[in-house]
């Protein structure tokens, strides 16, 4: 058996909602072997999200363990837990999330200089606009580089978030929801771009969506339901 | 390296970012424009208070005044190294009247000042308006500048009036504009009679040194009265040349008159009555001189521009009626010594309130008026000649106030030294000095209620406006509060992508500090020219709206001052990227604070 990327136990989440406890996740366990894709699919408001979040270290279980490519990470100090979320994990979000503020180009560069002090990114910058370049050229984005997101496509801005997410060559992709906000046949290129990285790279995703024919494209789908997961072929 | 990015990113896109530096630049150009102007007025104060009474001086309790002081004062050159120059002072008070004017009199202090020596010891040659310029001004300036000076003066104050009158007719004048072309002919009024006076003096000293020529002519050819008659044409020629100047053609016509009488007559005895005339005028053509300080009331007053009118200028004649509060042989009789003396220059020290009350005349002209000069009493005993303080400049290497103490204590000593001396160097003489005791002081221990006056307001008003430039401080922080609520969903991208929590409050404190220096350094240039220029838009404020906010005819200086240092201005530039990075610490802190998980989901 191949080495396993992501090993939850019996991941337990809740949030305060006014008087009561949301119990959102309750002991969901699960394992991801690197390079595998798996589809988490559930229905909306179940926990997708949170789950994903905890495995991309954005919260912390209330109890449950969690290994990211063997490493316990659930005693793990913030610094590094800040640094597996820069080189371990890309992330993919249904809306997005692009800064404003930079046009293609920065906003790919992020995580690069996210991951490099000042005097660092001066040796670094030249390799980090080569990787970034080429991985727009093979999104399609290499007319786009100096437009800002709000100059781009739902589509557009999705490939750019993903190559933002493979900037760092990060071990393991989350996506949430990638194609949730774009429309079928945008949708579908996404995917289509997810799955050329798992089998051309073997990049280990765990993607979560509500949408049936879209998590059938993954080797592998995990049910959440009533915070729980199951396996199902 | 993505704190550095995005903080210039922030800054060039957001329009919110502009208001912030124009915030902090504004807070910043006031303060700087404040803090120079007050640090200009105390230097400007401090510099005149050092120029009027040099560094350090020596000044007895009362009016009884330091005898023997040039012995004292040798004394003083001796043993203290670090003196420089020297000069004695006395000061008395008077009534200054105007011949003519029935109704004025004014209150002054008078100043007895030994040119040109004073000026080795005081900034006194600084201010003068005949011997500008002149390295040893004296209170017997050449009568041919004189003439030179008022007649300038007499061109500029008629500019004045024609520049106001602007080439409207009387019926049409505004009734301020009316009253001051009044009172700028009755100005030329008494130039011209100051200036006519003057020329008398010129006039008569060149018809002396003629006479004088010829006179010796005549003896040289053993009397031979023929000689003269090529003077005789001469000084024909002259009376015609000297046609428009009535008080040269009347001097001129006396020698004329003389020499042709001497020749017809063939009589030396004419010249030399001639001669003895004019030497009296001329030797001693004002016996008593005086300097005015420039502002005393109705002797000259300021335009709204700021020129200053004279009105009785060089060649003037005023009255003195002085208090002889240095008398000591007798108390009980202190009745005015009276003299008329002739205004030969005036001078400005800068500081309004000793201008405005101050005349100066020669040293031993006032030492006689105030009765300090030498005298002896029936007894044969004497009340040697007194000085009422000694002022005294140290050397340029003397830098400090405590060296300039220490200067002060070595005076002392000398002084003390001095005192025990005295009875047996001058045993004859009376009142003894035992019974007077003075001190020395430095010049800023001496002015200190109005140097410190001023200092007290300048703190005042850099405090007021330092808190007023809190606002810049709230200003920066609410605008980041925004900044940091709007960009929410940014920090939680960051922090997913692996930004730690002081990296997030990174950018938004480096964000302050870059608002605080950008803002600043703007401030600071546009509040350098503002202070720069500051005369000049005075002037504008005035010229387009008619606005005054600095009145030239009431303040203490002409010019608003309009240094700028550059000391100050780092401070305050230091200051204003401490604010933006104060006000920006509480914004950041949340900012770092929050939860990536939320942050994301924040709609």
């Amino acid at each position: 058996m191949s080495k396993l990327a992501i090993v939850a136990k019996g991941l337990h989440k809740s949030y305060r909602m006014g008087e009561q406890d949301l119990r959102v996740l309750r002991g969901a366990s699960f394992s991801v072997a690197a390079g595998e894709f798996v589809a988490v699919i559930g229905a909306s408001g179940c926990g997708k999200s949170t789950l994903l979040h905890l495995v991309g270290l954005l919260d912390r279980p209330d109890k449950g363990e969690l290994a990211l490519n063997g490493t316990d990470i659930g005693r793990l100090p913030a610094g590094r837990r800040n640094r597996m979320r820069c080189e371990d994990i890309g992330f993919v979000f249904q809306f997005y999330y692009l800064l404003p503020e930079l046009n293609v180009l920065e906003n790919t560069l992020l995580p690069a200089q996210v991951d490099s002090p000042m005097a660092g990114w001066l040796g670094r910058r030249s390799d980090a606009r080569r990787r970034a370049m080429a991985a727009l050229t093979e999104l399609g984005l290499s007319e786009r580089l100096k437009h800002k997101p709000a100059k781009l496509s739902g589509g557009e801005r999705q490939r750019v978030a993903i190559a933002r997410a493979l900037m760092n060559r990060p071990s393991i992709l989350l996506a949430d929801e990638p194609t949730g906000n774009l429309d079928t046949k945008t949708g579908r290129y996404i995917i289509n771009v997810l799955k050329k990285s798992h089998t051309d790279a073997g990049q280990t995703i765990l993607m979560v969506t509500h949408d049936q024919s879209l998590a059938d494209q993954a080797d592998r789908i995990l049910h959440l339901r009533d915070g729980e997961l199951t396996d199902e072929e | 390296m993505y704190k550095l990015v995005l903080c210039l990113r922030y800054l060039r896109r957001r329009a919110i970012a502009y208001f912030a530096v124009l915030g902090v630049a504004l807070c910043v150009a006031m303060l700087l424009i404040v803090a120079s102007v007050m640090t200009g007025f105390v230097n400007k104060i401090e510099r005149a208070a050092r120029g009027l009474f040099g560094d350090i001086v020596l000044e007895p309790y009362g009016q009884a005044g330091i005898p023997r002081y040039d012995d004292l004062i040798e004394r003083i050159v001796e043993d203290v190294d670090r003196v420089e120059a020297v000069s004695p002072r006395i000061y008395s008070y008077g009534v200054l009247r105007i011949p003519g004017q029935a109704d004025y009199r004014m209150l002054v202090q008078i100043a007895g000042i030994r040119l040109p020596e004073a000026v080795t010891v005081t900034a006194f040659e600084n201010g003068l308006f005949v011997q500008a310029g002149l390295a040893e001004p004296t209170f017997d300036p050449p009568a041919k500048l004189l003439a030179e000076r008022v007649s300038t003066h007499i061109q500029a104050v008629r500019a004045v009036a024609d520049r106001e009158r602007d080439g409207r007719s009387d019926a049409k004048l505004p009734e301020a504009t009316d009253d001051l072309l009044n009172r700028l002919a009755n100005a030329e009024g008494y130039l011209w009679r100051g200036l006519a006076n003057i020329e008398l003096a010129e006039a008569r000293a060149e018809a002396l040194e003629y006479l004088l020529a010829a006179f010796n002519e005549v003896e040289l050819a053993g009397r031979d009265f023929t000689v003269l008659k090529d003077n005789i044409v001469e000084l024909d020629e002259l009376l015609v040349q000297a046609a428009d100047s009535p008080r040269r053609y009347g001097v001129l016509g006396r020698v004329r008159r003389a020499v042709g009488f001497a020749a017809a007559m063939t009589d030396i005895t004419r010249l030399k009555d001639v001669i003895k005339e004019l030497e009296a005028e001329t030797i001693e053509p004002w016996p008593h001189r005086v300097i005015l300080g420039l502002g005393i009331d109705a002797l000259s007053f300021r335009t709204q521009k700021g020129e200053t009118v004279r009105i009785v200028g060089p060649g003037s004649k005023i009255t003195l009626y002085v208090f002889p509060i240095g008398k000591q042989l007798s108390l009980t009789d202190v009745s005015p010594n009276v003299q008329r003396l002739t205004v030969v220059d005036d001078c400005t020290t800068d500081v309004a309130s000793i201008d405005g009350k101050t005349v100066y005349l020669p040293f031993g002209e006032l030492q006689r008026l105030n009765d300090m000069a030498e005298q002896t009493a029936i007894d044969g005993r004497v009340a040697p000649a007194r000085c009422s303080q000694i002022q005294i400049k140290v050397r340029a290497d003397v830098t400090s106030e405590a060296e300039l103490r220490e200067v002060c204590e070595e005076i002392n000593a000398v002084w003390r030294q001095f005192k025990r001396d005295y009875s047996e160097s001058y045993p004859n003489d009376f009142p003894n000095v035992l019974t007077t005791s003075a001190e020395a002081r430095t010049w800023r221990e001496r002015q200190i209620d109005l140097i410190s006056m001023i200092e007290t307001q300048r703190t005042l008003m850099i405090v007021m406006f330092g808190i007023m430039s809190l606002v810049s401080v709230v200003l920066v922080f609410v605008l980041f509060y925004m900044i940091v609520v709007q960009k929410t969903r940014d920090i939680g991208v960051l922090k997913a992508i692996g930004a730690s929590s002081p990296g997030v409050a990174g950018i938004f404190l480096a964000y302050g500090a870059v608002i605080g220096l950008v803002g600043s350094i703007i401030g600071s240039i546009g509040g350098y020219f503002f202070v720069r220029n500051i005369n000049g838009i005075r002037n504008w404020l005035d010229d387009a709206f008619g606005f005054r906010p600095w009145t030239r005819e009431r303040f203490m200086f002409a010019e608003i001052p309009n240094e700028v240092d550059p000391w100050t201005v780092f401070v305050i530039i230091v200051g204003a990227v401490i604010a933006g990075v104060l006000g920006a610490i509480v914004p950041a802190i949340r900012a770092a604070r929050m939860q990536p998980v939320e942050a994301l989901r924040y709609e």
